[in-house]
């Protein structure tokens, strides 16, 4: 609304003059209106009573006879209500001083009315009787006549007669005609002598006489009434009254018409004024709407703001481009847009340059409604009002986010790309200065680009190198199929690595490792290939020589082993000798270190034994053996009697391998005491077999085909990083008590098995090692296991051992042999079960108890009770514990025969057969 | 026209007969006016109760209440109904009507019935309408003897009257609304439709020919020159024994007392003649009861002629045929 006056003040204060002025006019009209109409009235109430008085007049001069007086009682009424009307209407404007005279006047007709009605009341009393006489003296005339006529001769009578006579026309005459002197008449009365009259007549012309008489007397009444009411003292007041009123209203209704008239000038002349105002309006409306138009739909975002910064508005760009609605930016700071991310001296000197005076350039980084950023170019600028100051700024903006981003984009990639110059300068530089020959062909071979190296490894001027044909690789002694299968191997894409003896240009030879590669374009086209070489003639010298000692000292260590334990087996050989020497002499018995020194040569021979799996000789006898049996069994012996868990998982149809078993068993035996020694404090030790078909060009380096995979996994202490390429060396042992040929026989024996043994170790979690042997073609299953030696027989066999796996493995031994078992876990079990079976067909053909059952009965105890009861029971002890006295003397404690532990299947079946027998 | 010699015979002779010639004209120009009843511009002297008033149905209602209300007096004993009997032609039937305390008035009152015409009220025509008329028993001590402001106070204090009074005047209970009740509810009080009013309307048969003979009469006597108008009467003063002095008992001074002057003394309202037969006895010091007497009376003192037996019954023949209808106001709101 402020804005709207302020904008067109002109136009407003006009159109505010003229509503004024016309509300004023028509006030003024209305008024004017109203005082005419009133005066109208006035006039015509006035009139009323003229009128009325007028008929009161001519009543009272009216010679009728009888009357309805109800008619001049009603004209009367009305008069008095006229007149009361007018009263109480000019009793409100008392104060005027002309209304005062009007109020005098109204008073004076009010009085003259009021005398009026009582002449006016008399009149109607006195006219009745006049009428009532008049009328009566005519109705008794021929009566009055025929009495006086029939003495006509009489003179008295007559003149009587003439007297009346001349009464009556007289009083007719003033009746009708109004004329004529009452008191002629009056006298002509008097005169009428009644004396004379016979007293018939008398009488009836006495009455005549005072009817006549109240005639004249009334009349005379009459007549002072009529010259009273003609005095028309009313009248005149009436007239003061109309001519007073008249001119008050006329002169009231001159005065408003003039300020009627001058008012509708004005109002006619604003009115034109506003016309023209609202024509140019209309005429800027619509330059206005144009520029509004213009600015509402730019493509650039405009905003006017006050000198705080308060949005007052905004276009449509600006809306599309921040997404907050006109009316919501509307009345708001323009900080809401404020990014924040430029510094606040940025915005402070946009403020002091657009308070200044001067437009602002630059950009902003502004936010959306939503949160999201953009940037604008911004030109803000003081809107100028015609006397230099200025109340409002207006921006224009333009989002150049998209621009922005390119920018930004831009100069990344500008980074990156410099930071790859860098980086290809620092790569040029590299391939520049490295001892590496680098040379870069086209697909044909034709040398792009080499690098110094190369001219310096070659002997030719690198850069003469360009455009020639990169001949390095034919210098060498190889023939043309060397050749060709590289660039078969090339012609697939692949990476090319090899040692080409070269010469240089003066003729010298040296040893080229070279690497060459492919460069393959997107559309899989070779287009170059890249081949550094190395001139690696010295390093295979000195690798070559490092061998020589790598093989002398293995050969050291592995003489100084052998030194070192056939010293110490001889030594026991030839302590026993000595010994046996010097027992002979004494005339001792010299067998037991004849058997020592005996017992130790043996030892000789298994070392030597050993030692000759290392030597070509010493190759497998091989045959097709069932790998899950072999496995198994190894284990299971190796495993007894330690702390050690042992999942064993093999697969089912594993394949059978043709391999010497005593050698695999070997290696197993090796691999498994070696895990259980790296678990001193027990845990669990995994063994695998699983068949495995191995491909070509497998990391194992080995033929491609069937394969059996045994893996020995624990979870030990691991080996160290730094042994791990020793471990396989002959006499490396990292034990106090190891011979250190454990691990290097397996190897060695693997190896001659055309398999592979591989480590994998992470010190404190655990070793694994995996052994590849290749496959038989044929199923193990056939094989047959050598029983030959097993005596198979049958009985009932009952099994005491608190120990359940020997007791399962003893069972199954016994099952495989024939027999048939049950267990018992402690001597008191075990007694009760073969009491109770005595005397069944059932009954236990053999006992086999443990010696000692930790917190229960042992065998010793046992068999005493046993024997009672059965004195042919046949019992054998078992133990582990060979030493001990029971065991040794096993028949004076009441056994029947002893298998110690571990058990072997041919003592076992050797020693039952023997029993039951 | 002068008056000739009387001892000139033959001009004598010869104004004799032209004086007797036009005699006879205007004799029977004024007879043929009276016996018409019309006067000579036109107007008929005697007009007939319009059939149905004009007043206002609720004012008349409330004010019917107040009338026979005897709380507008002093003491609770008078209303205006004990003088004005509705049942009976608006009057008492008494000389003078009692008024508190038993007092006895000064005047005959006269009826209420179609009092509304009169040009002015009371036998003296001090009031100017019935709203000033019915402010006047009210107050004087020998009739209902109480004043205005505590008529007012005990309308206010009644449980039936302020709210009937709001309906109607938005003032409420004024002594203006009050005495405005009551002259709206006697303007209600009209006798329309007597055999005399048909007989004006043209209904020959209306009255006997005796009755008929009555109103000539009373033509022709002279009787229509007071006794004139709607109610016959109640539009003019005259005195009281015109043609001979009329000694009144009661020594009223009829309108002197208001006015003053000694042309008034004697002078009295001429009563109306409607409903006459009901409204004895008659005149204001209610002297005769019945109308034989009346009728001589008039004829001596006011018209001073000699009529016959016969005459005179004949008049008050016609008298009788003035009794109109009861006021049909008062049989609605019985019914009511």
């Amino acid at each position: 609304m402020k804005s709207i006056i302020l904008r067109y003040p002109k136009t407003i204060i006009t159109l505010a003059l003229f509503l004024l002025f016309l509300i004023f006019t028509s006030f003024v009209f209305v008024k004017t209106n109203a005082n005419l109409r009133n005066q109208a009235e006035k006039v015509i109430h006035i009139q009323a009573l003229e009128m009325l008085n007028n008929e009161i007049l001519a009543f009272v001069s009216s010679r009728v006879t009888y009357v309805n007086y109800d008619d001049i009682v009603n004209k009367q009424a009305g008069f008095r209500k006229e007149l009361i009307r007018l009263r109480e209407d000019s009793e409100l404007r008392i104060t005027d001083p002309a209304a005062a005279q009007i109020d005098t006047l109204l008073k004076k007709v009010d009085k003259a009315f009021q005398a009026q009605s009582v002449l006016i009341e008399d009149f109607k009393s006195y006219k009745s009787i006049v009428n009532n006489s008049v009328h009566y003296i005519f109705s008794i005339q021929p009566r009055i006549r025929n009495s006086l006529c029939v003495l006509d001769q009489d003179r008295e009578n007559r003149e009587s007669m003439t007297l009346i006579f001349r009464v009556l026309s007289a009083i007719l005459v003033q009746n009708i005609e109004g004329i004529g002197d009452i008191n002629k008449i009056e006298a002509l009365i008097n005169e009428i002598l009644l004396d004379d009259l016979n007293p018939a007549n008398r009488k009836m012309v006495q009455l005549f006489k005072r009817h006549a008489r109240q005639i004249v007397s009334y009349q005379k009444k009459l007549d002072t009434i009529n010259t009273l009411v003609n005095n028309k003292e009313l009248t005149k007041s009436l007239n003061a009254l109309k001519t007073v009123m008249v001119e008050y209203y006329r002169k009231k209704g001159k005065r408003l018409k003039e300020i009627g008239v001058s008012l509708f000038v004005i109002t006619f002349v604003l009115f034109l004024v506003l016309i023209y105002f609202f024509i140019r309006a209309d005429r800027n409306r619509k330059k206005i709407f144009e520029l509004m138009n213009a600015v509402q739909n730019s493509d650039n975002s405009i905003v006017i703001t006050d000198l705080e910064g308060t949005i007052q508005y905004v276009n449509k760009a600006f809306e599309r481009n921040t997404q907050y609605a006109a009316n919501e930016a509307i009345g708001q700071n323009s900080r809401i847009l404020n990014a924040k991310s430029q510094p606040d001296e940025y915005y402070e000197n946009m403020w002091e340059t657009i308070l200044n005076g001067d437009t602002w350039y630059d950009t902003f980084h502004n936010k959306r409604k939503d949160g999201t950023y953009f940037y604008e170019k911004a030109s803000i600028s003081p809107v100028f009002l015609p006397d230099g100051s200025f109340r409002s700024f207006i921006a224009i903006k333009l989002d150049i986010t998209r621009e922005k981003e390119l920018q930004n984009k831009l100069e990344a990639a500008n980074q990156a790309l410099n930071e790859q110059i860098e980086e290809l300068k620092l790569l040029q530089s590299a391939i520049e200065h490295t001892t590496d020959s680098i040379v870069i062909t086209d697909k044909d071979g034709r040398i792009e680009y080499a690098n110094p190296a190369y001219g310096k490894m070659t002997g030719c001027d690198c850069s003469e190198a360009p455009g020639t044909l990169f001949k390095l690789l034919k210098r060498g002694p190889h023939n043309m199929n060397f050749y060709d299968e590289m660039w078969k191997w090339l012609a697939k894409g692949d990476r090319y690595c090899g040692v080409h003896s070269c010469e240089t240009a003066d003729g010298t030879m040296y040893y080229d490792e070279e690497t060459i590669i492919p460069i393959i374009d997107e559309n899989g086209e070779r287009t170059h290939f890249v081949a550094a070489g190395r001139n690696i003639t010295e390093r295979i010298k000195v690798e070559e020589e490092r061998l020589n000692a790598n093989k002398l000292e293995s050969l050291g260590i592995l003489a100084g082993g052998i030194a070192h334990d056939f010293n110490n087996i001889l030594t026991a050989v030839l302590g026993n000798i000595s010994i046996a020497k010097l027992a002979v002499s004494k005339g001792k018995q010299p067998l037991n270190y004849l058997e020592e020194a005996e017992n130790a040569c043996v030892r000789i021979k298994d070392l030597t034994l050993q030692l000759l799996t290392f030597s070509k000789g010493g190759s497998p006898v091989r045959k097709s053996v069932s790998m899950s049996k072999l496995v198994s069994e190894s284990a299971r012996f190796m495993l007894h009697g330690s702390s050690v868990d042992c999942h064993l998982d093999l697969q089912d149809n594993l394949w059978g391998a043709i391999v010497d078993e005593g050698q695999i068993n070997q290696v197993m035996n090796n691999l498994v005491i070696n895990a259980v020694q790296a678990m001193p404090d027990g845990g669990t030790l995994k063994i695998k077999a699983e068949n495995r078909i191995m491909n070509e060009n497998n990391p194992q380096n080995l033929k491609a085909g069937r394969y059996v995979k045994l893996s020995v996994e624990d979870q030990g202490v691991g080996i160290q990083p730094e042994n791990l390429s020793k471990v396989f060396d002959p006499y490396f042992t990292t034990k106090q008590n190891g011979t250190g040929l454990g691990l290097a026989s397996a190897y060695s024996i693997i190896t001659k098995h055309q398999g592979c043994i591989l480590l994998n170790s992470s010190p404190g979690k655990g070793t694994c090692f995996a052994i590849y042997l290749p496959a038989s073609m044929e199923s193990a299953a056939g094989t047959k296991e050598n029983t030959a030696e097993e005596h198979h027989g049958t009985g009932n066999v009952l099994i005491m051992d608190d120990d359940p796996n020997i007791r399962n493995i003893l069972g199954e031994m016994l099952e495989m042999l024939g027999y048939t078992v049950a267990f018992a876990s402690d001597g008191q079990r075990a007694i009760d079960m073969y009491r109770d079976a005595m005397n069944l067909p059932s009954k236990f053909d053999v006992i086999i108890m443990d010696l000692t059952i930790p917190g229960g009965m042992g065998g010793q105890e046992a068999i005493t009770t046993l024997r009672k009861i059965d004195p042919h029971i046949r019992a054998i002890v078992s133990s582990g514990y060979s030493n001990d006295d029971v065991m040794a003397n096993y028949q004076d404690y009441g056994f029947t025969g002893v298998v110690a532990k571990p058990y072997d299947l041919r003592v076992l079946s050797k020693t039952l057969r023997e029993i039951l027998r | 026209m002068t008056i000739a010699n009387p001892l000139q015979t033959e001009r004598e002779m010869a104004m004799k007969n032209s004086i007797q010639s036009r005699l006879v004209i205007l004799h029977m120009m004024v007879i043929v006016c009276i016996t018409t009843g019309r006067h000579v511009a036109g107007q008929p002297l005697i007009t007939p109760i319009p059939r149905r008033a004009s007043f206002d149905r609720a004012k008349a209602h409330l004010g019917r209440k107040l009338f026979s209300d005897p709380l507008l007096s002093s003491d609770g004993t008078v209303s205006c109904e004990s003088c004005h009997l509705l049942d009976q032609g608006g009057v008492d039937h008494l000389k003078f009507s009692l008024g508190v305390e038993g007092q006895l008035g000064k005047v005959n009152s006269p009826t209420v019935f179609n009092s509304s015409y009169n040009f002015f009220q009371f036998w003296d025509g001090r009031a100017i309408d019935l709203k000033e008329q019915a402010r006047g028993p009210m107050t004087t001590h020998y009739e209902m003897n109480e004043t205005l402001p505590n008529i007012v106070k005990k309308v206010k204090n009644s449980a039936e009257y302020p709210p009937l009074f709001l309906s109607i005047y938005p003032e409420g209970i004024t002594e203006d609304s009050i005495v405005d009740a009551i002259a709206e509810f006697e303007k209600a009080l009209d006798t329309p439709n007597s055999q005399f009013d048909k007989y004006l309307r043209g209904d020959n048969n209306a009255l006997t020919e005796k009755e008929i003979s009555g109103y000539v009469l009373f033509n022709s006597l002279g009787c229509i020159a007071c006794h004139n108008g709607v109610l016959i009467g109640g539009n003019m003063y005259q005195k009281f024994g015109i043609m001979k002095e009329y000694r009144d008992p009661t020594n009223n001074p009829g309108r002197y007392r208001i006015t003053g002057r000694k042309e008034d003394r004697e002078v009295f309202k001429v009563p109306m003649l409607r409903n006459i037969e009901l409204t004895a006895p008659y005149f204001h010091n209610g002297r005769v009861s019945t109308l034989k007497e009346a009728v001589d009376t008039m004829v001596e003192y006011q018209l001073g002629v000699n009529i016959s037996k016969e005459e005179k019954s004949q008049l008050v023949a016609f008298l009788r045929t003035l009794t109109g209808e009861q006021p049909a106001f008062l049989t609605e709101d019985n019914q009511e």
